[in-house]
């Protein structure tokens, strides 16, 4: 692998997300989106956090499926029962780090 | 107020922010170093980057040797939704010059946004942003720090249980947005069996990319994500720390464009 690769992720990271941010700033006061698009807006923050969650959560330990499997449960109960984010996220790190230790 | 006065304001409403973003940040950065980013490229990305969600895609990418230009689109297509939080935000401005406009406008992301843009009309000033906003900022830099720093001495094992700190919160944004939607809940769903299935035949990376356009571009036909008004305060509390994502900005936002 170039051993330059992570490096120009970053830059390319900045690259992709700051004209976003910067162009509306600059050049557009008020969008008006047609509703198809708009919804489709909508649309895309959840299914691509579901995407990077599933089936990417299941690999997240090295090495111990099952612990990986015990932390999505715990996240998912924790979320469905409406438990704050910090909550939810210390809860899955905890039972992770649980059955990690305990196998 | 003086200029003073906003921006101690400013900063004291990013307090429930910066929790979060201390938190997930030091995750994100366990898992860059884990992935072999160096000290000096975990903390640069979430100076230039500053978006939770596409940080984290990024290193997970990497994990996976994703090229470039597969990462870059992903990128544009997960932050995509800045486009609008921005064009709200200074919407809500009546005198900027460009400079501040072009300067400000690498803060804008969802949790400072939906408190900015619901904060009354006579706090919309440039020092309640920059209190606000920059506050925000530095704290998820410190996350960074914190995490570079907490990769080498935390045990091994808390390390690697850490990994799931970022899935954990995309859950916890995700789930209870379905909760209360039903025809959301049945595109998550599929969102998740689709990208499960596609995962199989393609790189995750193109896998995500098509799960995004499939599954949102079918159930923009018939799905309107919003919050409802009447759900809007059970998600309150969600949207005070999230860090990347959440219904709430785009509703808020919403509100903002028919008031203005």
């Amino acid at each position: 692998m170039d051993s330059h690769y992570y490096i120009y992720i970053v830059l390319l990271s900045f690259v992709a997300t700051y004209p976003i941010r910067a162009i509306p700033a600059l050049f557009i006061s008020k969008l008006n989106l047609s509703g198809y698009w708009q919804r489709f807006l909508d649309l895309v923050p959840y299914t691509a956090l579901t995407a990077l969650v599933f089936p990417g959560i299941f690999y997240c330990v090295e090495n111990n499926q099952y612990a990986a499997y015990i932390g999505t449960a715990v996240a998912i109960i924790a979320a469905l029962a409406r438990a704050s984010l910090s909550v939810v996220v210390l809860v899955s790190v905890a039972a992770v780090y649980v059955a990690i230790v305990a196998s | 107020m003086n200029s003073r006065q906003l921006f101690l304001l400013g900063a004291k409403h990013s307090i429930p922010i910066c929790l979060g973003y201390i938190f997930v940040g030091i995750a994100y950065a366990v898992m860059a170093k884990q992935t072999g980013y160096s000290n000096f490229e975990t903390i640069l990305m979430s100076m230039i980057c500053y978006s939770g969600s596409g940080q984290f895609l990024a290193v997970t990418q990497a994990k996976e040797g994703a090229s470039l230009i597969a990462i870059v689109i992903g990128l544009i297509l997960l932050n995509f939704r800045y486009f609008i939080m921005s064009t709200c935000v200074f919407a809500r401005f009546k005198k900027l010059s460009n400079f501040k406009r072009a300067w400000f406008a690498h803060y804008i992301t969802d949790e400072p946004f939906a408190i900015f843009t619901t904060a009354k009309e006579d706090l919309i000033s440039v020092w309640y942003f920059a209190g606000l906003f920059l506050v925000s900022w530095c704290s998820w830099i410190s996350g960074a720090v914190l995490g570079v720093v907490a990769n080498d001495i935390f045990p091994y094992d808390l390390t690697q249980a850490m990994g799931i700190a970022l899935y954990a919160l995309f859950i916890a944004i995700v789930v209870p947005a379905g909760k209360c939607n039903f025809k959301l809940l049945i595109v998550i769903l599929s969102a998740a069996i689709i990208n499960i299935l596609l995962s199989q035949v393609l790189d995750s990376c193109w896998a995500i990319l098509s799960t995004i356009i499939i599954c949102s571009a079918i159930g923009a036909f018939f799905v309107d994500a919003k919050v409802k008004s009447d759900d809007s305060k059970k998600t309150e509390p969600v949207a005070q720390d999230s860090v990347s994502n959440n219904a709430e900005p785009t509703q808020k936002e919403d509100e903002v464009v028919k008031n203005g």
